[in-house]
């Protein structure tokens, strides 16, 4: 039944034709019948058409109840309406125009930033059930995010019992050679279960087993696809064939699909050899467990359980797990925790921008009202309800909204496009971004809505107006005040509007030039760094590497164009960072789980001369002790002064990790390590640089990147084999920390301009619309003596109220909404006075601008034709 | 949607008028009018009016299928014919007049 009349709806739209003639011939064939009939009882052919005629009835009416009594007759006067609403936008194109670019501008900046809302918080994380997926921290008293020590991981993963899979990873590079040039890759050490815990399987191949795990040094690889394919041509042959990794050869026994991805892209996975001698220290929290629920529990029973364990290892091992215990939080909270007030902040503005863009076409829409005011009062008369015709301009408006929403998607495409072609990091899940059936159905239905909502005002304002007055010929243009109102209420919200807009924007502005003129305590330009990693196969022991890295310091600060190079184990503000817990000697010890911290580097001879960080007090090490490892010590500020406020640090003792004392022998000034928004930490610095990974740094006379090719070669005549990866230098690494704030700064400005060119439109629509209707007491005023200044002033004051009152209600409105921006300033406050007023400044100029070109055009009326125009 | 036609006595009523006679074999839509005027002894008139919309929405309830064919007089006329749907539908509307008629009846007997 409902296919019936499906069928029959479908047909009355696509076979309208058919439809009516059919309906046409069954009536003419019932009144030949008639006819018929009527002459087989004896009447006369003419008599019988006549009478039948008459017993027939009205013909059009009856075809109007056939097609009353239809299922959807809605639809056909929906198809009317949208063919008349067509029609009227053509015929006035440039109306239409205006109104569309408006629209498409609104309507597509929503829909590219819904798209990005869309695909990194809406859409479930790409995996199997992803809800039952949670990250699991490690958290101590203070801390709430470490990381998780072996032992405990295994103690963990046999004791919970609410987990489907529980599993760890720990990121690695590996250096891949053979089959071409040295690599270096992201990879990433996991335990068995690893790949269960996010439902995948590897494409060819199988996952490691558990036995694999408790191999001292792992002899299986799993390759990514991207591997596989970019290095063995996808040969499906690779599978128990060995490669080699880090100089050892490893069997691959898997290669993964190619959309798993999982932080940081690693392109090979390892067993991590839980057996190792290496992984038995409960105090070394270096694993990121991962871990899926079972499907009949839920989050909160699953921390109970972890919690319980907790207390089990707190009592069984107090030394290390007196204050430790885990903590559950869904993967995708995670995974794009961080980014949610950002985004929530985008979507805000950008809805305040079709706002305006809503606002500006309502006042098109009431500006034309008057030339339709003549029409609507005519299907009044001819029998159109108010309803009717209201609908009628609904439809148009929802028809404009529509079509500007086709131009939305098509603008929004592309800067979806763009965004994911700048590449940026900072954006999680930046690869999944993209415009899917949901962001369509959003567009959709914002398109209706915006046309609802822009067409609202005017089509009700137009079916109340006194059509008596409109269809008298000739009648006075000044009687529609109240419209006018109206408009100059649109405008003023317009006006809030952009305020907002410009002053969230002008907030990041200066928070973000205040980031970038942050000194974080070493000289930034003209510094080269890039990472090295010898692999332990051909560099055993420390006496090996501590040879490497020295050789290869002393050829490239030998090269011309170098000032001078020196190696750190944690580079600043890219990411890198490691503490250790200190005791101070012949002071009282902290109690077990209390102890404290400082951030902890491992220096090389010169560092702190080539990166033009000051020693403060005492001395540097000496390159005899930079190259032994002697246990000397030197601490930052920060730290001197929290734990000798009044004494001198120098010459005291720190006792590191409970292990060897460490005697200071100077103090540096503080640097800003995590990023330049946070406050220095407390920090130590150690000699000296024998591990398997180091950061080189290369101070440079020259610009940084004329130096890159030389210093790789030195690094190649000691070792062909040795990849260097993350070349970059320090100004980009700021460059690229500040690109998170950027990215926000350039789509809230890109945002506060469109809305006030907007508003700006809008205040010389209504200003212009005003002067129009004013020309006859214009002209009155200048004939009875008004100068061109004063009638310049009136015209002018009109547009500073409207905008004045904009700019008060605005300020309120900012200084309410900012409120939520106050995490991502930085030294700048929510209502920050300098940009309130500028901003405001700026606005009221633009308001001036805008009505100063209608009301020039005011006192250039003359009297004498303004008069005469009655 | 049987509530909604329930509202217009008049109108369920020519439904079931309508059903009862296609019941007996497929008819065109003057033939039906004709029918009905007969068997009423002119009781009932049925307009052209009134037919159209009720056969065009039962047809699209399916509960009648309309077809062109030649009429007796070698005319062109869509003549209708019941369906399943629409013996069941007969079947309902049978049983809810005979109740509506119980029930006037028993109203009207009440003196």
């Amino acid at each position: 039944m409902i296919w019936t009349r499906f069928i029959s709806v479908l047909r009355r739209i696509f076979r309208r034709n058919v439809v009516e003639t059919e309906l046409d011939d069954e009536m003419q064939a019932y009144l030949e019948q008639d006819i018929d009939a009527r002459i087989a009882r004896g009447m006369t052919p003419d008599d019988a058409r006549r009478k039948a005629l008459v017993d027939f009835g009205g013909r059009e009416q009856a075809k109007e109840r056939v097609r009353d009594a239809r299922t959807g007759v809605w639809l056909d006067v929906a198809v009317a309406d949208f063919s008349y609403a067509m029609r009227m936008l053509r015929r006035n194109p440039g109306f239409s125009l205006i109104a569309l670019l408006t629209l498409a501008l609104g309507i597509g900046a929503n829909t590219a930033i819904f798209s990005i809302v869309n695909s990194i918080l809406l859409r479930p994380l790409p995996y199997q059930d992803p809800h039952q997926l949670v990250w699991v921290w490690g958290r101590f008293n203070l801390g709430n995010t470490a990381s998780v020590s072996p032992p405990d991981f295994r103690d963990y993963r046999a004791q919970a019992q609410l987990f489907d899979a529980f599993a760890c990873f720990s990121p690695v590079f590996v250096t891949i050679t053979g089959n071409g040039e040295p690599e270096r890759l992201n990879g990433s050490m996991i335990s068995s279960e690893f790949f269960r815990v996010f439902g995948v399987k590897p494409t060819i191949g199988r996952e490691f087993t558990p036995e694999e795990e408790q191999v001292d040094r792992p002899g299986v690889v799993i390759l990514s696809y991207g591997l596989w394919q970019r290095r063995f041509g996808g040969d499906a042959g690779l599978i128990g064939r060995s490669i080699v990794l880090d100089g050892r050869p490893l069997t691959v026994v898997g290669v993964m699909p190619q959309e798993f991805r999982f932080s940081g892209s690693p392109e090979a996975w390892v067993p991590i050899p839980l057996n190792n001698p290496g992984m038995q220290s409960r105090g070394a929290h270096f694993l990121r467990p991962v871990a899926r629920l079972k499907s009949s529990t839920s989050i909160v029973h699953a921390q109970a359980e972890v919690d319980v364990i907790a207390d089990r290892l707190a009592a069984q091992y107090p030394d290390t797990n007196k204050s430790f215990g885990l903590r559950l939080v869904p993967l995708q909270d995670r995974i794009v925790g961080n980014s949610r007030r950002s985004l929530t902040i985008l979507m805000v503005s950008v809805s305040l921008v079709l706002l305006i863009a809503c606002v500006n076409v309502a006042n098109l829409l009431l500006s034309r009202a008057t030339s339709r005011q003549k029409e609507m009062a005519i299907r009044t008369a001819l029998g159109a309800s108010r309803g009717r015709n209201m609908r009628l301009m609904l439809s148009e408006s929802v028809v404009l909204a529509l079509c500007g929403g086709v131009g939305g998607v098509i603008f929004a495409n592309w800067a979806v496009k763009a965004v994911i072609g700048l590449n940026l990091d900072f954006i999680p899940r930046a690869s999944e971004i993209q415009m899917d059936n949901a962001v369509l159905a959003y567009t959709l239905a914002i398109s209706v809505f915006t046309g609802i909502l822009f067409g609202i005002l005017p089509a009700i304002q137009l079916s109340y107006s006194d059509f008596n007055s409109s269809l008298k010929e000739g009648g006075r243009t000044s009687s529609s005040g109240g419209r006018n109102i109206l408009r100059q209420v649109l405008v003023t919200a317009e006006v809030a509007l952009a305020l907002v807009l410009s002053i969230g924007a002008g907030l990041t502005i200066k928070s973000l030039v205040r980031l970038s003129v942050v000194d974080p305590g070493f000289k930034t330009t003209n510094l080269l760094t890039m990472r090295l990693d010898i692999p332990d196969a051909k560099y055993a022991t420390d006496e090996q590497r501590a040879m490497f890295y020295d050789t290869v310091r002393e050829r490239i600060a030998a090269l011309p164009g170098v000032a001078g190079a020196a190696y750190v184990s944690h580079l600043p503000l890219s990411g890198q960072n490691n503490d250790f817990f200190f005791e101070i000697e012949g002071r009282p010890k902290h109690e077990p789980g209390k102890g404290v911290t400082a951030q902890t580097r491992i220096v090389a001879a010169e560092y702190f001369t080539t990166m033009g960080i000051p020693i403060l007090r005492g001395r540097d090490f000496t390159p005899q002790e930079a190259r032994d490892g002697a246990a000397v010590i030197l601490i930052n500020q920060a730290m001197a002064r929290k734990y000798f406020p009044d004494q001198d640090p120098i010459g005291h003792r720190l006792l590191l990790n409970d292990v060897r004392a460490h005697e200071i022998v100077g103090v540096v000034g503080d640097i800003r390590h995590f990023a330049l928004e946070f406050e220095p930490y407390d920090e130590m610095y150690i000699p000296s640089v024998r591990g398997p990974q180091a950061n080189l740094v290369v101070r440079t006379s020259v610009e940084p990147g004329g130096v890159v090719r030389s210093v790789r070669e030195q690094v190649w005549a000691v070792d062909k084999d040795l990849p260097l990866s993350s070349v970059r230098t320090m100004d980009a690494i700021i460059d690229r920390s500040l690109g998170g704030g950027r990215f926000m700064m350039y789509l809230l400005g890109l945002f506060s301009i469109i809305a006030v060119t907007l508003s700006a439109i809008g205040i010389y629509g209504v200003i212009s619309y005003a002067v129009t209707q004013q020309v006859h007491e214009m002209g009155l005023r200048m004939a009875l003596g008004a100068r061109r200044f004063d009638v310049l002033r009136l015209v002018m004051r009109r547009g500073l109220v409207l905008a004045g009152i904009g700019i008060v209600l605005g300020l309120v409105a900012a200084a309410w909404l900012t409120q939520t921006m106050s995490e991502q300033l930085y030294q700048v406050s929510t209502t920050d006075t300098q940009t309130f007023a500028l901003t405001s400044g700026l606005l009221l100029v633009i308001a001036l601008l805008s009505s100063y070109i209608p009301a020039r055009r005011a006192t250039k009326v003359d009297p004498m034709v303004a008069l005469r125009h009655e | 949607m049987n509530s909604k036609e329930k509202k217009d006595v008049l109108q369920g009523t020519l439904d079931l008028l309508i059903l009862k006679i296609l019941a007996l074999g497929p008819l065109h839509g003057y033939g039906i009018a004709q029918r009905i005027h007969q068997v009423t002894g002119g009781v009932f008139k049925v307009t052209p009016g009134s037919l159209f919309p009720s056969l065009h929405r039962m047809e699209e309830y399916g509960w009648v299928k309309g077809s062109w064919g030649a009429s007796e007089n070698n005319r062109r006329a869509k003549f209708y014919e019941m369906t399943k749907a629409g013996l069941k539908q007969l079947e309902q509307e049978k049983k809810d007049w005979n109740a509506i008629a119980l029930a006037v009846a028993k109203v009207l007997q009440t003196t």
